[in-house]
């Protein structure tokens, strides 16, 4: 999939501007000529210029590629859809893990995306629930990193 | 010369290679999972290092994390995936190699140079540690700023395709590395009241995120043709040394 520079640098051109306008709200050190905004500044001006070259460089194309070259997955139903369940996966996984606990969301998480990835359907389960545990035990008992509990706080160990 | 052979006879007994060798399999487990680095493969085995004699202490620890650093080749080559950030430069060549199955030829690369460069290093260290420790001494804030500059500019010229896109992933990453607290007037900026953010986005999640998520998503939309290709045998990572050696 190839989207056109143009519309890349107009992307980049607003971020730049919203860093650059963003910069001038932190406060100067008194007494000092340069406080925290002068490096995101100048990276804003940079990277303005840089869009700013994208946009002309796009343009000058715009005829013969137009906006957007869409490859093949983007037309295909199946793919745009496993690609919006992975992402709205990850979303949740955010959203959910601190209320609901380690094991439950990544037993879920991993099933569904299993599922997703045509993983034969007997071992979908088994398999996520043997790799949920096996993360748990290396990472919470042996490594110490504090895994949320959730809703499986009063069977913690 | 004396001080050398004493070292090697040091080094040579059963119990301190044995030691090298269980480092060196825990650095190489470490190190090929994506996010733990080799600098943490380290830091874990060091409280178990304070019950050993030192020199088995010693040489696990460096077994350990130039092991780990090496075991970050194997999910970059395989999986373009790195391992550890130290992998990151050249994942995609390696797992262009594997593509063409050609994967033994880029682990063994991977697996000679890092001994090679290791061994060298350890060398140059050996012979001239004082006049170099001299001239690190030497380093101050502008020699660090030139060197960055260089690498910078290095990283936007080498990198393939046009360089207007290079400079601005360059621009991006350096706008990600102003977020945080670490700046010299101590303000927070861009963390939007984020306490987790005000650390600044170290190196590890960002690798993440740019290798292991993006190859994640390009496996769910089935890019990767090699989706029912089953997995193909690992041959000798030994072939091919030879010509290797004299090629470089």
């Amino acid at each position: 999939m190839r989207i056109n520079d143009a519309i890349l640098g107009a992307v980049l051109l607003v971020f730049a501007v919203t860093v650059g306008l963003f910069a001038q709200s932190f406060p100067a050190i008194p007494g000092q000529e340069y406080g925290a905004s002068v490096f995101p500044t100048w990276i804003s001006f940079a990277l303005g210029a840089c869009s700013l070259i994208l946009i002309a460089g796009g343009m000058r194309r715009w005829a013969e590629m137009g906006a957007v070259s869409l490859a093949s997955w983007a037309r295909s139903g199946h793919h745009l859809r496993a690609l919006a369940i992975t992402v709205a996966l990850v979303v949740a996984y955010i959203l959910v893990l601190n209320p609901l606990g380690f094991i439950p969301t990544t037993l879920v998480v991993l099933a569904v995306l299993f599922f997703l990835l045509g993983v034969r359907p007997i071992i979908v389960v088994p398999l996520a629930a043997g790799l949920t545990m096996l993360v748990q035990y290396s990472f919470y008992s042996l490594l110490r990193v504090p895994l949320p509990w959730g809703v499986l706080t009063p069977w913690a160990w | 010369m004396d001080a050398i052979l004493l070292a090697a006879e040091m080094v040579v007994r059963p119990h301190v290679l044995l030691t090298i060798g269980m480092a060196a399999v825990f650095g190489l487990f470490v190190g090929a999972i994506p996010g733990l680095t080799a600098t943490m493969a380290t830091a874990l085995l060091v409280p178990v290092t304070f019950f050993m004699e030192p020199v088995p202490a010693i040489g696990a620890i460096v077994t350990c994390s130039a092991m780990a650093i090496f075991a970050g080749d194997i999910p970059g080559t395989l999986l373009r995936i790195p391992g550890t950030p130290a992998s990151a430069a050249y994942t995609d060549e390696a797992y262009a190699m594997t593509r063409k199955g050609e994967g033994e030829i880029a682990l063994g690369a991977n697996l000679l140079f890092s001994a090679l460069g290791g061994l060298f290093g350890t060398a140059v260290l050996i012979v001239a540690a004082p006049w170099l420790a001299e001239v690190a001494l030497q380093f101050s804030s502008f020699e660090y700023f030139w060197l960055a500059c260089l690498g910078l500019t290095c990283a936007t010229v080498i990198g393939t395709g046009s360089m207007v896109k290079g400079l601005v992933s360059l621009l991006i990453g350096l706008f990600v590395a102003t977020i945080g607290l670490n700046n010299p007037a101590g303000v927070p900026r861009f963390t939007f009241g984020n306490v987790d953010l005000m650390g600044g986005i170290d190196f590890i999640p960002a690798m993440i995120g740019l290798f292991a998520v993006s190859e994640i998503f390009r496996y769910v939309l089935g890019m990767s043709p090699d989706l029912d290709a089953g997995q193909a045998k690992v041959g000798n990572l030994f072939t091919g040394w030879g010509r290797m050696m004299k090629q470089y």
